[in-house]
C-alpha cells in the first residue's frame, strides 16, 4: 500500500505502468477529465492510496482472449488507485483498516471516493473504475442518476459501499467506444437476473463473427448499430431502436425535445441508455457511442394555454453520460433544436443519430405507442377544457414497475375506499403511466400495460384526482360526444379505449 | 393534499358546461392530433444505411 497526496503530479504517477509512461498518461483526454472530476471542484480527493497486485475479473477475460497470445510479455496483474476525500498519514488509515469493523472508524471510511484500476497494457490503461457521483437526488432540481447500483467494494478486508456506475475506457482491440457503452449499460442491468454481464471482449465476439467489412473482429475497429444491438440482445435485453428523422448538415438527427422524453420516461426502470453520436474530429466527424446514467430537470414552471401539447420532460435540462473517451459522469448540455455540447464540442456541433434503448424482453409496447395514445387524450381533455383554464395541460409519461406506481396511491388526495380500489388492482409488472397536470397540480394518472401487444387495447386503470363533482361534468361530456371523441384515438381499438375511460374515470 | 377543484384553474368568468361539439370542430382538430401520432410513430423506423453505420470512435 502506497499512500500519496493527492496532487496533479502524482495522479499522473499512479496512472501511469510499465508500458505508458506519466507524460503519455499527462496527454491523454482522461487524466484531464479524471484530474477535474477529483479535484477540489469536483468530488475533493485528498489522498490516494495505491494497492499494486490487483486481480480485475475484468482484465483477465480480456488478457486470456487477446493479451496472453501476445509475443510481448504482458502482465495479468494490474495496480487500483483509490481515492480519499479526507487526509490522513500512513498510521492513520492502517488503523481503520485494522479496526475495519469497529464504528469508531465509520467517519473515515466515507471519504472513500473510489478507485481506478489501472490495465498493464500500453496507452489504453483507464479499466475498471467506480467513482462517486456528485450529489444524487429524485426532486425537480437535483442531478437524478438513475442509472447507478450499489457496488460492494474490498479495500483490504474492509467492505465499503458505493452507489455508481462502472466505466472503463476502450483499449481498441477487445472493445472500441461500442462495447464499452454496452459494458457499463450491462453493469447496471445485470443486476436483475435475466442480464447476464460480460467482458468487453466476450460482448464485441457477441455482436458478431467478423467485421462488417469482413476483416477480422480484433483488433475491433467498432460495431455497427446492428450489431450493437446483437450484441445486447445476446445479454439477456432486447433494443429499441430510434432513429432522427430531421436532416442536421445531411445526416438524420434526433431533436433535442425527442430525446429529453425518452430519457425522462425511461429513466425510472433505470437500465442505461446508449446514444449513437455524431462527433467533431480533427476537421471531420465520426461516430461515438455513451452511456446515459442520469439527468437532471428544473423546477416545473407555470405552462400557459398553447396551441401543442406541454410536457414535463422539457424541464430537463442536461444529463450525465460515461464516455469512454473521457471519463464516467460526464454533464451534456443541449443547443438549440438538435445540438448537445459534449467535451468533444468545438465548434462543430455534436448531434444524436440513434437512441439505443436496452430493456427487459417483457416490455413490448414502446414509448411511441403511448404519446400517440397521451396526444389522443390530450385532445379529448383540449375539447373539455377548451382553453377555459389558466394552465396548459402538461403531460408526463414514464415506463415503471408496477409496484413503484401503487406506492403513490396511498399519499395521494384520493379517498380510502379510491385508494382501496386501485392498490387492489392487478396490474403487470412493468405499466406505462401517462400523467397530465394542470397548474402543476397532478389530474389524472392513466396506466397503460407495457408487457401487451401494439393492437391490443391496453389501458389498464384511470386514476382521477379531479373532485367529484368535477369529475361527473367530465364523464357526462364524455358521454355527450361518443359519437366524435374517440377518433382522437389513433387505434384500431378506439372505441375500446373510449368506453374504458367512460368506464373507469 | 387536496384533488383538484377546476374552478379554481378556471380563467376569470369562464365556466366549463358539459355541451355537445359539433363534428365539423371536432374534426379539424382530430386531423391535426392524428397527424402528429403519425409522425411520432415513425421514430421507430430505422433505415438500413443506418443500421450499418460503423461507430468507432
Amino acid at each position: 500500500m502506497n499512500i500519496q497526496d493527492f496532487s496533479r503530479a502524482n495522479l499522473l504517477e499512479a496512472l501511469s505502468n510499465a508500458y505508458t509512461s506519466a507524460e503519455v498518461i499527462a496527454t491523454k483526454q482522461h487524466f484531464t477529465y479524471l484530474f477535474a472530476y477529483l479535484d477540489q471542484g469536483g468530488l475533493g480527493a485528498r489522498k490516494i492510496v495505491i494497492e499494486d497486485n490487483y486481480i480485475s475479473k475484468d482484465f483477465l477475460h480480456d488478457y486470456s482472449s487477446y493479451y496472453a497470445l501476445c509475443f510481448e510479455q504482458y502482465p495479468k496483474i494490474c495496480k487500483r488507485v483509490h481515492f480519499f476525500s479526507n487526509d490522513f498519514i500512513q498510521h492513520e488509515i492502517e488503523d481503520a483498516i485494522v479496526n475495519s469493523n469497529s464504528d469508531a472508524y465509520d467517519a473515515f471510511w466515507e471519504n472513500y471516493l473510489g478507485f481506478i484500476v489501472i490495465k498493464p497494457i500500453a496507452t489504453t490503461v483507464i479499466g475498471f473504475t467506480i467513482l462517486k457521483t456528485f450529489n444524487n437526488g429524485a426532486a425537480a432540481g437535483d442531478r437524478n442518476f438513475w442509472g447507478v447500483r450499489d457496488y460492494s467494494i474490498h479495500f483490504f478486508g474492509k467492505v465499503l459501499k458505493l452507489n455508481s456506475l462502472a466505466f472503463q475506457e476502450q483499449d481498441s482491440v477487445v472493445s472500441a467506444c461500442a462495447t464499452t457503452a454496452i459494458w457499463s449499460m450491462l453493469n447496471k442491468a445485470s443486476v436483475d437476473y435475466h442480464t447476464i454481464l460480460k467482458s468487453p471482449s466476450l460482448i464485441t465476439k457477441d455482436a458478431d463473427k467478423m467485421s462488417l467489412d469482413g476483416s477480422r473482429l480484433f483488433p475491433n475497429r467498432g460495431l455497427s448499430c446492428h450489431q450493437i444491438c446483437q450484441a445486447i440482445n445476446n445479454s439477456g435485453l432486447v433494443t429499441e431502436l430510434k432513429q432522427g428523422k430531421d436532416s442536421f448538415d445531411g445526416v438524420n438527427a434526433i431533436k433535442n425535445l425527442y430525446l429529453k422524453k425518452i430519457i425522462n420516461a425511461y429513466s425510472p426502470i433505470g437500465i442505461p441508455i446508449i446514444l449513437l453520436i455524431r462527433v467533431p474530429f480533427g476537421g471531420m466527424h465520426g461516430y461515438h457511442a455513451i452511456t446515459v446514467s442520469g439527468h437532471a430537470q428544473t423546477v416545473p414552471v407555470h405552462v400557459n394555454p398553447k396551441p401543442s401539447i406541454s410536457w414535463i420532460a422539457e424541464n430537463v435540462s442536461k444529463f450525465y453520460a460515461h464516455d469512454d473517451q473521457f471519463g464516467p459522469f460526464a454533464r451534456i448540455n443541449f443547443r438549440n433544436d438538435m445540438e448537445i455540447l459534449t467535451p468533444w464540442s468545438d465548434i462543430h456541433a455534436t448531434i444524436v443519430t440513434n437512441i439505443v434503448i436496452p430493456v427487459y424482453p417483457k416490455v413490448r409496447i414502446s414509448y411511441e405507442e403511448i404519446e400517440s395514445l397521451t396526444l389522443g387524450l390530450d385532445g379529448i381533455l383540449s375539447m373539455y377544457f377548451g382553453g377555459k383554464i389558466i394552465s396548459d395541460l402538461v403531460w408526463d409519461i414514464k415506463i415503471m414497475y408496477s409496484e413503484e406506481f401503487k406506492k403513490s396511491i396511498p399519499i395521494s388526495p384520493l379517498t380510502s375506499v379510491e385508494k382501496l380500489d386501485h392498490l387492489t388492482k392487478s396490474l403487470p409488472k412493468y405499466v406505462w403511466v401517462s400523467s397530465c397536470y394542470i397548474a402543476e397540480i397532478k389530474a389524472f394518472d392513466f396506466v397503460f400495460d407495457a408487457t401487451n401487444v401494439n393492437n391490443a387495447m391496453i389501458f389498464q386503470d384511470v386514476v382521477c384526482y379531479i373532485e367529484a363533482d368535477d369529475k361527473d361534468l367530465l364523464l357526462e361530456f364524455l358521454n355527450l360526444n361518443i359519437g366524435t371523441l374517440p377518433n382522437f384515438i389513433q387505434h384500431v381499438q378506439k372505441n375500446a379505449y373510449y368506453d374504458f375511460l367512460i368506464n373507469n374515470l | 393534499m387536496e384533488k383538484l377543484k377546476i374552478s379554481n384553474v378556471l380563467v376569470k368568468n369562464a365556466e366549463i358546461k358539459p355541451i355537445k361539439l359539433k363534428p365539423i370542430t371536432v374534426e379539424k382538430v382530430v386531423t391535426k392530433t392524428n397527424k402528429e401520432q403519425t409522425a411520432i410513430l415513425k421514430f421507430k423506423e430505422v433505415d438500413q444505411d443506418s443500421l450499418r453505420r460503423v461507430i468507432q470512435f
